[in-house]
């Protein structure tokens, strides 16, 4: 099975790795590989007044997919997940720059880091006094008197929920793209400026491939939470900002229709894998993720070289 | 201060006019005026925080001096950005970009600069065969070894055909055996391309074995530029004298001064320079050189007159160092002055205690102010 020969130590040091690796794996098949499977196959069955009844139809699936306010919630959720994982990311990435090139200290950080220490709850009620049809944006405006009347689309919309979210990930991109660009010594932007690139040059030819991780993870992160929030949209989103993840969790709490939120929680995660599928292979498609190539093999490269110098 | 505002001369590549830097009230580099002549190796030596580094990190662009100008050719580029300089850089640990592979790392310089892809791999080729790195196009960097991370660095530079190649200690990390090697192929590439090299490092040997001429630098100033035979055979200080190989320091008074040269006395005998030392005068207070090597020892002479360029001595201790032996013979006043003698074979020639008669050659020996 090995082309070389394990030595006992190589043995003992794989056995720890396997004891410390142990624990967590344990935990993620009971607490999410199964109940993952289970879902998947209640997502085929039925529910009839309230009693899960096996079946093997893709009839949730169809139901879901055929109906015009869940096909919205996707379109909304996409939005939502779109705006907040963007916005997050590109408000994050100068703070990240600054952080990781200008300063010393990471007392920058560390204010970023205090808003994670209120509770999720209380931020978004925040957001409600400030985004409110008597809020504090809609008053000063009032008083001001750029507005006659309040701005409806500051509370209860999309905008409502993104601009939250935004507020809720951004120490969360921060990190990520920090800890990422911690990757991205000063000694590549300066040999990529030495070698005649602009700072755009360098960002897109130097920081984005080296920082891929950092910027993929900070923004497929963000994505997926925003899109599948179910709590602020709740909360701020009105009838307009209703998502995904508020369906299904109707569908488990209220209805009762487990199968039809299985398939529904199906058909999201089915939505978040195309958009991380898309996401890499628009990055390919500019040349910006790590690890390609841009010349042909060695014995082409030869060739070539061959037959220009006879020619 | 007095600025200088002579011409550039043609073979001048880059000129440095009354270049100062300081970082807050930290003086980097006071009134830096040099020039770095076409196809030469230049190279900038020094202690560390002797600000060799920031000079070379002026003529990239990554600092802009506090004061003076920087020409190339004839133009100022005192304020042009990095990437429109054509210079380039080879950095201390390569910083090759680990998401490229070596191919494309080399590339890289010429894709910016949106050169056609056919030319592209023609002039990557040829710089990979020149640094004989053709094998490993595919290579990704990480699997390279610090020998060929240096080949590719040197490439990815080179290859933009730079007027001037900045080499910032650029062996400092690799061992020493791949340095020596490193050392010659930077020396046959430096012949074969004809490119300008300003090589920056701290290694006295390195400067001497590939310079053209050397900048000694010390606390931001420069203390003396020339050949590495001017520096090492005629240091114009102390610093210079003491900073290369082994140098015998031995404070001095002068006591005779006239158009033929200078007689000064130090405790324990007389030097007389072999020529005119212009601007000394009788009484003035000197410093005498000279290089281990260029002491003779003899067994003393039993009450003869030693005579100038000579003194009296003991030998105290023997080193002997594979193939010479070094001997510290100490003078009357309790100095010690080192001499040098290749070892034939065989044992010591002289033993702890011995009276011994020091001389030099007057050529040899060097008279400094302090």
């Amino acid at each position: 099975m090995f082309a070389y020969a394990k030595t006992l130590r190589d043995n003992r040091r794989e056995r720890t790795g396997v004891l410390f690796a142990l624990p967590v794996v344990l935990f993620l098949i009971a607490f999410f590989i199964v109940p993952t499977v289970l879902l998947f196959v209640f997502s085929f069955w039925q529910s009839r007044s309230f009693v899960l009844v096996p079946d093997a139809s893709l009839t949730n699936y169809i139901d879901a997919l055929t109906r015009p306010a869940f096909r919205q919630t996707i379109l909304t959720g996409l939005t939502i997940g779109l705006g907040t994982a963007t916005v997050a990311t590109v408000l994050s990435y100068p703070v990240a720059w600054f952080i990781a090139y200008r300063t010393r200290t990471n007392l920058l950080l560390y204010i970023i880091m205090l808003s994670w220490f209120s509770s999720y709850l209380v931020r978004i009620f925040a957001w409600r006094t400030i985004l409110g049809t008597n809020g504090l944006i809609n008053s000063a405006l009032l008083s001001l008197g750029v507005i006659d009347a309040p701005l409806e689309i500051l509370i209860f919309s999309p905008l409502a929920v993104t601009i939250t979210l935004v507020h809720i990930f951004v120490p969360f991109t921060l990190l990520l793209l920090l800890s990422a660009l911690r990757n991205v010594t000063p000694d590549f932007l300066a040999a990529a400026r030495d070698l005649g690139a602009s700072r755009m040059k360098v960002f897109f030819r130097v920081t984005l491939p080296i920082a891929y991780k950092g910027f993929v993870g900070s923004f497929m992160f963000t994505f997926i939470l925003a899109a599948g929030d179910f709590i602020t949209p709740q909360l701020l989103g009105g009838r307009t900002g209703i998502t995904t993840g508020l369906l299904i969790s109707n569908q488990f709490r209220q209805t009762g229709n487990w199968p039809s939120g299985a398939a529904m929680a199906f058909i999201l995660m089915a939505v978040f894998l195309v958009v991380y599928f898309v996401l890499v292979q628009v990055l390919r498609w500019f040349r910006l993720s790590p690890g390609l190539r841009f010349h042909p093999p060695v014995e082409e490269l030869r060739a070539e070289m061959a037959q220009a110098k006879e020619a | 201060m007095t600025f200088l505002t002579q011409p550039v001369r043609e073979t001048d590549i880059v000129t440095m006019r009354n270049l100062d830097k300081s970082f807050g009230t930290f003086v980097a580099l006071r009134d830096i005026n040099l020039e770095i002549r076409k196809g030469e190796i230049l190279t900038f030596l020094g202690p560390s925080g002797c600000g060799k580094s920031t000079l070379m990190r002026i003529i990239a662009g990554f600092e802009a001096p506090s004061r003076g100008e920087l020409l190339l050719h004839d133009q100022d580029m005192t304020r042009l950005p990095p990437e429109r300089r054509p210079v380039n850089m080879v950095f201390q640990r390569y910083a090759l970009f680990p998401h490229l592979d070596v191919f494309d790392n080399i590339a890289f310089g010429l894709r910016i600069r949106k050169l056609p892809e056919s030319e592209v791999r023609t002039r990557v080729m040829r710089m990979m065969e020149l640094v004989q790195l053709d094998k490993m196009a595919s290579r990704w960097i990480n699997e390279l070894s610090g020998g060929q991370s240096q080949r590719v660095a040197l490439a990815r530079a080179l290859v933009n055909g730079p007027e001037v190649l900045l080499l910032d200690e650029p062996l400092a990390a690799l061992d020493l055996k791949i340095r020596q090697l490193m050392l010659q192929e930077l020396r046959r590439i430096q012949e074969s391309t004809g490119t300008t090299f300003v090589y920056v490092t701290h290694d006295q040997d390195e400067a001497m074995i590939l310079s053209s001429r050397v900048v000694l630098m010390d606390h931001g100033r420069i203390e003396q530029v020339g050949t590495p035979d001017e520096l090492y055979f005629r240091p114009r200080s102390l610093f210079v004298a003491r900073f290369l190989g082994e140098m015998n320091i031995l404070p001095a008074r002068i006591v005779e001064a006239s158009d033929s040269g200078v007689v000064a006395r130090f405790e324990g005998g007389t030097a007389r320079s072999a020529t005119a030392q212009p601007g000394y005068a009788r009484e003035d207070g000197t410093h005498i050189a000279v290089r281990p090597e260029a002491i003779r020892i003899a067994p003393a002479p039993e009450n003869a007159p030693v005579g100038h360029n000579a003194c009296l001595a003991r030998i105290a201790a023997i080193e002997p160092i594979g193939g010479r032996v070094v001997y510290s013979a100490e003078l009357p006043n309790g100095t010690r002055l080192r001499a040098q003698r290749i070892r034939d074979g065989g044992g010591a020639d002289f033993s702890i205690g011995q009276p011994v008669l020091l001389s030099w050659e007057p050529n040899a020996m060097t008279i400094l102010r302090d």
